[in-house]
């Protein structure tokens, strides 16, 4: 890409711009070492170390829009009770997830359920701790141990999303059930999940939610709200209809209007409660940059390099 | 000779046919493209409306030969990602495998045919023990590591080559890599072949005449032995077109491996059947040019 040179505004500070298509990401990695890249989106916590031993490169990292559950369909027999859905949350250590995984600074702990870079996330929720004493209590009340159950995850999808699915079946086996871990393609398992193309899943599916607009009745409209012919709200969380209609009227409210937020705050908390979903993590996006270059990343995962200077 | 010609090009098009049904088939029963296509917002009436604007609603066999009739004269078959005509796309593409493919094949020939020899020649010394190892390790090794090897050592640390991209030095890197594998290919059956020949009678006559022994092994001993050496450099060039699925994603090279890779995992069914179409011509053609080349320089062999 060129500069304009009859662009209205200031012109850029660089004349060319060129997105290198690089499929493999272990050649991304290496482009960029070599100079041959300048920013590196998206890069995986376990590459952050060897970046930053060199002091021509940086990281940056930016939290962001997109966050990672396990949609719970409540139509699955064991799954039907609120026991242990409340107890497969509380069985996961997501701080050791971030720690192990995300190498401390990929990942940021979920503790609501909306990406926690939007203004509308409820302050007062702080998610679900980790208690595998009361995760296992729960599941004993709900006769669930030793029961079997299977988690369906993607793969090459969403930053180490099959390690993250390994780690959640882990968690679960802690606490006395049986886990049938299967990773998937994206390409087969996207349409099964969010759209039940084929057919719906019935067992828990991770899977990854981002949206730029920061609006946070998109997700909820996307995953809550109850819409005939089929959609996820409808189909996995069968929640109460009057989140239906929360949801309705939130979406026709001004951004400003306090309404809103009394709407948004009280239906987070009936989520929590409901617990329709295992609340997994807030993804800190990873960039790696080239001292020559300054620029900061956008939390909703564009590259707008307007911005951009040299150093 | 005309006659073996067009029944040979009857036969590739009745294979190349086969190819297609059998890889539109597949590609089909592969899964959902309109799925992928769409945003993941979308709901399932989208992808349905969605579907039937790719016609992906329509009887397979209607599917079919709708592709078929207009994917090679018209451009109203697209790719479903890319929104181009087919052709252009897979041929844009094939052109810079062809490229790779032809570097191959030179650089494994020049270093397989005089290694080749000298191994024949010295066999059982060191330097055959040596060489022969060399052929068995680029037979073994996966083209993939080395690709990360090559990568790792040339690139990263002594910094000779580009890591990825396109241009005259981007292209060493991969053509080292697919070269390792066709040169121990090559490497062994140059030896063979000599090996068989150094010890026919004519040869042994030539050197009872006092013709010097590098006449000997070049005019008498190598052009006989370059014979199924040549046929089966050709048979790899083919071989390479499909060999370069692995290794043009690797490098960033945007052959047509590279566009098969990323098409069949967007289930971009028209680029993976039209490319998996435009390899079968290919291989087939370069089959029957090295069927015709091999009874050109063997004048022995004639077809009726």
């Amino acid at each position: 890409m060129e500069v304009f040179k009859g662009y209205w505004r200031p012109l850029p500070a660089f004349d060319r711009l060129v997105w290198r298509i690089i499929p493999d990401p272990s050649t991304r990695k290496n482009e960029f070492l070599t100079g041959g890249i300048d920013v590196l989106p998206f890069v995986t916590p376990e590459i952050v170390p060897e970046i930053q031993t060199n002091p021509n490169f940086r990281i940056e990292t930016v939290l962001s829009t997109r966050l990672m559950f396990v949609g719970l369909p409540v139509d699955n027999p064991l799954l039907a009770d609120k026991r242990v859905r409340l107890a497969l949350n509380l069985a996961v250590n997501k701080r050791e997830i971030i720690e192990q995984l995300f190498r401390g600074i990929g990942a940021a702990e979920l503790t609501v359920p909306l990406p926690l870079t939007l203004a509308e996330r409820n302050p007062k929720l702080e998610g679900y701790p980790y208690d595998p004493d009361k995760a296992q209590k729960l599941l004993k009340e709900a006769g669930a141990i030793g029961k079997t159950i299977t988690l369906e995850a993607s793969y090459n999808r969403y930053t180490l999303d099959r390690e993250m699915g390994e780690a959640l079946a882990g968690y679960w086996e802690a606490v006395g059930l049986k886990v049938d871990y299967k990773p998937q393609d994206w390409a087969a398992y996207s349409p099964r999940a969010l759209r039940g193309s084929p057919a719906w899943p019935t067992n828990p599916f991770l899977m990854g939610f981002g949206d730029g607009r920061y609006l946070a009745d998109y997700m909820y409209d996307l995953w809550i709200v109850k819409k005939p012919g089929g959609s996820r709200g409808a189909v996995y969380t069968k929640g109460p209809d009057h989140w239906d209609e929360w949801v309705r009227e939130i979406s026709l409210l001004g951004l400003q209007e306090p309404r809103r937020r009394e709407l948004l705050y009280k239906l987070q908390e009936e989520i929590l409660d409901y617990a329709p979903w295992v609340l997994v993590l807030n993804f800190k996006d990873i960039y790696a940059l080239n001292n020559k270059v300054d620029w900061k990343p956008f939390s909703n995962e564009r590259r707008d390099m307007y911005d951009a200077k040299p150093r | 000779m005309h006659r073996f010609i067009i029944e040979r090009l009857i036969q590739s098009a009745v294979i190349v046919a086969v190819v297609s049904v059998i890889v539109f088939l597949f590609v089909h029963a592969s899964g959902d493209p309109a799925a992928l296509l769409v945003p993941e917002q979308a709901t399932a009436a989208d992808a349905a409306n969605y579907r039937k604007a790719l016609g992906l609603d329509r009887p397979i066999y209607e599917q079919y030969v709708q592709f078929m009739s207009h994917f090679w004269f018209s451009d109203t078959v697209k790719s479903f990602r890319f929104q181009q005509s087919l052709l252009p796309l897979v041929l844009q593409h094939l052109k810079f495998t062809l490229i790779l493919a032809a570097l191959t094949i030179v650089a494994s020939s020049l270093l397989a045919v005089p290694l080749g020899i000298f191994s024949a020649l010295r066999r059982g010394s060191v330097m055959d023990v040596g060489i022969r190892l060399v052929a068995v390790m680029g037979q073994s090794m996966p083209s993939f590591w080395v690709a990360m090897l090559l990568m790792l050592i040339l690139a990263m640390h002594l910094r000779l080559f580009p890591v990825s991209g396109v241009g005259v030095k981007n292209i060493v890197l991969p053509a080292m890599t697919l070269a390792f594998f066709q040169m121990a290919v090559l490497l062994r059956l140059v030896r063979s072949e000599m090996l068989e020949v150094m010890g026919q009678e004519y040869v042994r006559t030539a050197r009872a005449k006092g013709v010097p022994e590098f006449w000997v092994t070049s005019r008498h001993g190598l052009k006989n032995a370059a014979i199924p050496v040549i046929t089966v450099m050709g048979l790899q060039f083919g071989a390479l077109v499909q060999g370069a699925i692995v290794v043009e994603p690797i490098f960033a090279w945007p052959g047509l491996g590279w566009l098969l890779v990323e098409s069949i995992a967007a289930r971009d069914f028209p680029v993976v059947v039209a490319g998996a179409i435009i390899a079968a011509v290919f291989v087939t053609l370069v089959n029957l040019i090295v069927d015709l080349l091999y009874g050109w320089l063997d004048p022995r062999i004639r077809v009726n």
